[in-house]
């Protein structure tokens, strides 16, 4: 309940502060947020399956951001960002589908 | 991990006893795909497994609390994200404003960088002339100096001052409320714009009055001088104007208003004024200081041979007052 009040506060502060977002780092973004969708599904889907780690939630978190707005840079470095970003996308894409269907079994037993 | 037999959508036959795919005893069939497979088959994070293996070894539940500080600021940070992603994604955060706004600023940093140039430019062209008067007054060539101060008033290569009108000139109010593009669409609104052809007729105008030196927003002409038009801006000189557009003229200044009015300019602003809405003011001026044309170049020079002056065009410099007949020079559509 506690997690769930903390994901709801973020998204009101986020949208009462409407932080600007430099300029720079706009292309990262959606990349950010797919993986930190990807940190989340897969946190629930460890909660439900009674592995959940606080320790392993939050460093998987960082990483996938990390990992993901590396992988975008290094591809506007070399000129392929989109297609990098694309490559990012269908993997943590393939991953969050997953991970829901694993929780949509638990919850619904279907 | 496997305690939940729906957890994997692919149910895999390899009895690899870790969970890292391909590294079992017998190939596997599909080893060569093992990034996809170990993407489908393990979309869980294997920490979670290790972590609660670690767990179940030292005696603890398999699952923590879930109740840390660190998970929770994560999760606000996630909230943060979603939101922050979402409203950029509407378009509704300042991001795109804020590109814009980084363009303006560049854009006036540049033309603040330009304007400066440009003084700088005129002051050293005022000091070389300076220099110059000085020059030729030390070589007893008085002559030659006032030859180069009366061509430089006359062909707008020195900056000037005296008395003169101030004519504005400004697209009629309907142009002048309606936003950039939207004039465009009526047809009414786009008649009470003020055209480069009107422009020219109030400089020519003005000229044929008796005019000894005329600047257009700042732009002193000369007899090189454009007005132009490119899109809906007026170019003086490939400058591109905004209205209103302020004409000095310097000249008598008994006679230039009067003779300004009855004129083929003036004629012509009222025609414009009453039937397009065009609005105009002529007002005279004691004293209006007009800038050194900054484009006018060394076209043509020869060789001074005894008394015989060399023929430059530019020798931008001291203000003075024009003192000299009208000049005629010839405005090029």
């Amino acid at each position: 309940m506690i997690p769930a009040l903390g994901l709801v506060a973020g998204i009101v502060l986020g949208l009462l502060l409407q932080p600007a977002v430099p300029v720079w780092a706009q292309p990262y973004l959606p990349i950010a947020v797919v993986a930190a969708l990807d940190a989340v599904f897969g946190a629930v889907r460890a909660l439900l399956d009674g592995i959940f780690d606080d320790k392993v939630f939050v460093v998987s978190f960082l990483s996938n951001v990390f990992v993901a707005a590396f992988i975008v840079y290094l591809g506007d470095q070399l000129g392929v960002g989109s297609q990098l970003s694309t490559g990012v996308v269908v993997v943590l894409g393939i991953r969050i589908f997953s991970n829901a269907a694993a929780i949509r079994r638990h919850l619904f037993r279907a | 991990m496997n305690a939940d037999d729906g957890a994997t959508p692919v149910p895999t036959p390899a009895p690899a006893p870790t969970p890292d795919p391909g590294s079992g005893p017998a190939r596997r069939r599909d080893e060569s795909m093992a990034l996809l497979t170990g993407v489908m088959e393990h979309p869980l994070d294997l920490g979670y497994a290790a972590a609660a293996e670690r767990r179940r070894a030292g005696g603890e539940p398999p699952t923590s609390a879930g109740r840390s500080i660190a998970a929770l600021l994560v999760l606000v940070l996630v909230g943060l994200l979603l939101a922050t992603a979402g409203l950029q994604a509407r378009g509704q955060t300042t991001s795109r404003v804020t590109e814009r706004d980084l363009l303006v600023a560049e854009i006036g940093r540049q033309d603040g960088v330009a304007s400066r140039l440009q003084q700088a430019n005129v002051a050293l062209a005022n000091q070389l002339e300076t220099e110059r008067t000085r020059q030729l007054q030390q070589q007893a060539q008085g002559d030659l100096a006032d030859q180069v101060s009366r061509l430089g008033l006359v062909t707008g290569a020195l900056s000037v001052a005296g008395p003169g009108i101030t004519v504005t000139v400004d697209d009629a109010a309907a142009v002048a409320e309606a936003p950039g593009g939207d004039a465009r669409a009526t047809t009414t609104a786009d008649d009470g714009r003020v055209l480069d052809q009107d422009l020219q007729k109030v400089v020519n105008g003005l000229w044929e009055a008796g005019a000894e030196a005329v600047s257009v927003n700042g732009q002193r002409l000369t007899a090189l001088s454009a007005i132009r038009s490119a899109g809906q801006a007026i170019l003086v000189d490939y400058r591109p104007l905004s209205p209103p557009y302020r004409v000095l003229a310097i000249g008598d200044p008994d006679t230039l208003p009067a003779r300004f009015a009855d004129g083929a300019g003036g004629r012509d602003l009222m025609y414009l004024s009453d039937n397009f809405g065009v609005r105009y003011d002529v007002t005279p001026a004691p004293r209006l200081v007009l800038p050194a044309s900054a484009g006018l170049d060394v076209r043509r020079a020869q060789p001074v041979t005894g008394a015989t002056t060399a023929q430059t065009g530019p020798s931008a410099g001291s203000t003075s007052t024009a003192t000299t007949g009208p000049a005629t020079p010839k405005e090029r559509p």
